[in-house]
């Protein structure tokens, strides 16, 4: 200790040479100790704003223990489960003398900092003089004012997004949001195994870093690579608690904690930063089991802190604009202007006396990236091509102010949320049943459109149970463990694949026309495409895996058809109709074919009601069924 | 025009031996197409059927701007500004789109990050469109020549 004590005596006296009013190691200690005993006093260490900071959550055995597990984030080595000694060892930490430049406690923990100071009144100049030049200039840089939560929609073909991402952009005094930072918490994942990426992702064995980038890189990568349409929704937050997101955000640079896909993922880790802004705000411990990205707007929502969203649609999506204001010729002119086939200045032929000529150049260009990032155009093809194309635009002048201006669809706040109870009953071959229905993640294809990505199914654990009173009878209809459907249309400028996979058990009829219990793995892939009304139709074919006792050698497989589309038709209507044909050949004799014809019917954000009408024939023996359900969405 | 870019908090020269020595000068990624390819798990149906399951994107531990200019030519006519490079190799490709236009979001962005007055900013834009094929000389273009030639568009 005396050693300890001398160590620290030099240090401070080498400090107090370069800075003249650096106080005494004794006073400091002196000091410190009256801190230590204030804090105490006060309780800090069980105060909600220290359970903010150091992330705690209470422990099943009454503790307490930090959901990050990186030792970087702890100053005393207890510092993870034992609040007061970590609140301490940060005291002492800040009193601790000179450090490298940005390495001493005060620029590594400068919420912590803040907060300290403001409870136990601490004199900012008996503190050492810290340099935290880089941080400083962060600061400066980032300039935060105010915070936008920023929603990119799934991912249209890719279901690694499919549910979204939220992060949190920092806007400061520029007008433009684009050099805005971003901060974004995500998996250090670098597997590119789909089963290994799933496996670690599911069971924590990522580690997620929070990261503090221009938020331009952000809209780059989802809405002109991915073509995912971005919701943005400013916070109800002071510049002063937005100062203090920023300051924490900083406490995490190069911190990691376990990234699990499920709960603890890049949603709820972003609740963590909105808690330290204003930690009255009691957020993360109202998440479930899952925690989608969606959920964490919703729960922003409820808190009354979310302003009203704005849409930022994607390149995706004003490809599409510019093409609804061309006719199909005019659409192939700009195809051909893209694939270097046309020359740009032919259409200042007078002959073709072209009045779209602005929008025709504009897709073109757009066309021309989207193809250089599909890789259809090397880079030097690319350069050349865009940069005729826009030769041509410049020479036509700005047109009017903004033709292309995309009608927002309805917001994902706006959606059913994400958990469904359904209950009703039918008629299945003459007898009567009830039935209920839980579905407890996401959406399916036939729950309302409305703040959901059109075509895209994710079901988690959807189960159905019926009851027949007459027969006395209670049987599961459906357990599928995953259920996931993508169609994704195709038209002149996408040209996406759509498929399928399902896994569960389903009460099935046999060749025999009895009814029994089967466990499949049914996975398909197919085309899908605009229909007349507006819907997405698709063609899958398809490969059916059954097991169950009833089949020699107790597996059964064969290959389908399914034919279908979805359509909604206005906003509380959607309709879904679909055709299938099996043929089970290996381990089974069975030819099954079902035609179904469901309807939607919205009542409110979070009610709907099913119709549905089905009518299958497996060799020969007729199943019609009729159901009705109304579903509650909690 | 050479009183739009007195507002030109950039407008400062700087002597081009300054910064020439010590610089790579590659210019491999500095110019159009510079996109970032995000290369998450594997593109198979089957498998992306798995990560279904999985609600995350790869990430890093970037803090601040990540990647600099450093190994790019830098600008001659303006005085060093990481940000405004940095933000100009990053968006070449919808900045010249958007000169090309005439309007849009990288364009306005582009535009006061130059520190023009934005009562100046529609003609400043006007006369970058008419201007477009001397900002964008050839399709090897760099960043450094792109903000060099704007600023000599500006001062014509």
């Amino acid at each position: 200790m005396a050693i300890l004590r001398s160590a620290l005596v030099s240090a401070l006296l080498l400090f107090s040479l370069a800075i003249p009013a650096a106080p005494s190691a004794a006073a400091t200690e002196g000091y410190l100790d009256q801190l230590l005993e204030q804090a105490t006093a006060k309780g800090l260490a069980g105060e909600r704003n220290w359970e903010i900071l150091l992330h705690y959550k209470k422990t099943l055995a009454g503790g307490h223990e930090s959901r990050i597990s990186d030792p970087h984030f702890f100053l005393s080595e207890t510092g993870r489960t034992d609040p007061k000694a970590e609140l301490d060892a940060t005291l002492a930490g800040f009193f601790r003398p000179e450090a490298p430049d940005g390495e001493h406690p005060i620029c590594r923990f400068p919420a912590r900092l803040q907060w300290l100071v403001e409870e136990l009144a601490v004199d900012p100049a008996r503190l050492p003089a810290a340099r935290c030049s880089e941080q400083q200039e962060l600061i400066k840089a980032v300039d935060a004012r105010s915070a936008v939560l920023v929603f990119p929609v799934g991912h249209i073909n890719s279901p690694a997004s499919m549910f979204g991402h939220t992060l949190i952009r920092i806007d400061g005094s520029s007008r433009s949001n684009l050099i805005s930072y971003a901060v974004n918490y995500a998996a250090d994942a670098t597997d590119t195994n789909g089963f290994l990426y799933a496996f670690k992702g599911l069971f924590g064995k990522y580690k997620g870093y929070y990261s503090l980038l221009p938020y331009y890189l952000k809209v780059k990568e989802y809405s002109d690579l991915e073509h995912r349409d971005m919701w943005e929704y400013r916070l109800k937050l002071s510049r002063d608690e937005v100062e203090r997101m920023l300051l924490h955000t900083l406490e995490l640079e190069r911190i990691s904690s376990d990234y699990f896909f499920l709960d603890e993922n890049c949603s709820f880790n972003l609740l963590f930063l909105i808690e330290a802004a204003r930690p009255t705000l009691h957020l993360t411990d109202r998440t479930g089991l899952l925690v989608l990205p969606t959920q964490t707007i919703e729960i922003a929502r409820e808190a009354g802190i979310l302003e009203e969203a704005m849409y930022r649609p994607s390149q995706g999506a004003r490809i599409v604009k510019i093409a609804s204001l061309l006719d199909d010729e005019q659409q192939r002119a700009a195809l051909e202007l893209a694939q270097a086939k046309r020359e740009p200045a032919s259409l200042r032929d007078p002959a073709s006396r072209e009045p779209r000529k602005r929008e025709i150049l504009d897709l073109a260009a757009e066309m021309a990236q989207l193809r250089f990032a599909r890789k259809e155009l090397d880079l030097d093809a690319y350069s050349r091509v865009y940069l005729k194309i826009l030769a041509e635009r410049s020479l036509l002048g700005k047109g009017d102010e903004d033709p292309y201006v995309i009608e927002p669809p309805a917001p994902p706040d706006a959606g059913h949320k994400t958990t469904k109870i359904a209950m009703g009953g039918g008629v299945r071959r003459d007898e009567w049943h009830a039935e209920l229905h839980l579905q407890p993640e996401f959406h399916g294809l036939l729950d309302p459109d409305q703040g959901y990505l059109k075509g895209a199914q994710i079901k988690f654990l959807d189960t159905a149970l019926c009851f027949a009173p007459a027969s006395d009878r209670l049987w599961l209809k459906t357990l599928h463990l995953l259920d996931i459907v993508s169609t994704a249309p195709r038209d002149r400028f996408f040209k996406p694949y759509s498929w399928k996979v399902a896994t569960g058990w389903d009460t099935e009829v046999m060749a025999d026309g009895r009814d029994s219990l089967i466990f499949r793995i049914n996975t398909g892939g197919g085309l899908a495409g605009k229909s007349p009304w507006g819907g997405i139709a698709h063609a899958f074919a398809e490969l059916d895996l059954n097991a169950g006792r009833r089949f020699s050698g107790n597996v059964a497989a064969g290959p389908g058809l399914t034919l279908g589309t979805q359509e909604q038709l206005n906003d509380w209507w959607k309709l879904q109709l679909q055709g299938q044909a099996f043929f089970y050949f290996l381990g089974d004799d069975r030819v099954a074919l079902k035609g179904m014809l469901a309807q939607n019917f919205r009542l409110a954000r979070n009610s709907s009601l099913n119709l549905e009408l089905s009518y299958g024939n497996v060799q020969g023996h007729s199943v019609p069924e009729a159901t009705m359900l109304l579903n509650h969405y909690f | 025009m050479k009183k739009l870019l007195a507002g030109f908090a950039l407008s400062l020269l700087i002597t081009g031996s300054a910064f020439a020595a010590g610089q790579a000068r590659s210019n491999v990624g500095c110019g159009l197409g510079t996109l970032i390819f995000e290369n998450k798990a594997d593109n198979s149906v089957v498998l992306q059927a798995l990560q279904a399951t999985t609600n995350g994107t790869s990430g890093n531990q970037t803090f601040g701007i990540s990647s600099g200019t450093s190994e790019c030519q830098q600008p001659s006519k303006v005085v060093q500004n990481e940000k405004l490079n940095h933000f100009v190799r990053a968006n070449m490709d919808n900045l010249a789109k958007e000169i090309a236009m005439g309007k849009g979001e990288t364009l306005d962005t582009f535009v006061e990050m130059l520190g023009v007055e934005s009562s100046q900013g529609d003609a400043f834009k006007a006369k970058l469109q008419a201007n477009f094929s001397s900002i964008f000389t050839s399709e090897k273009i760099v960043l450094a020549e792109v903000i060099d030639n704007v600023v000599t568009v500006s001062n014509n």
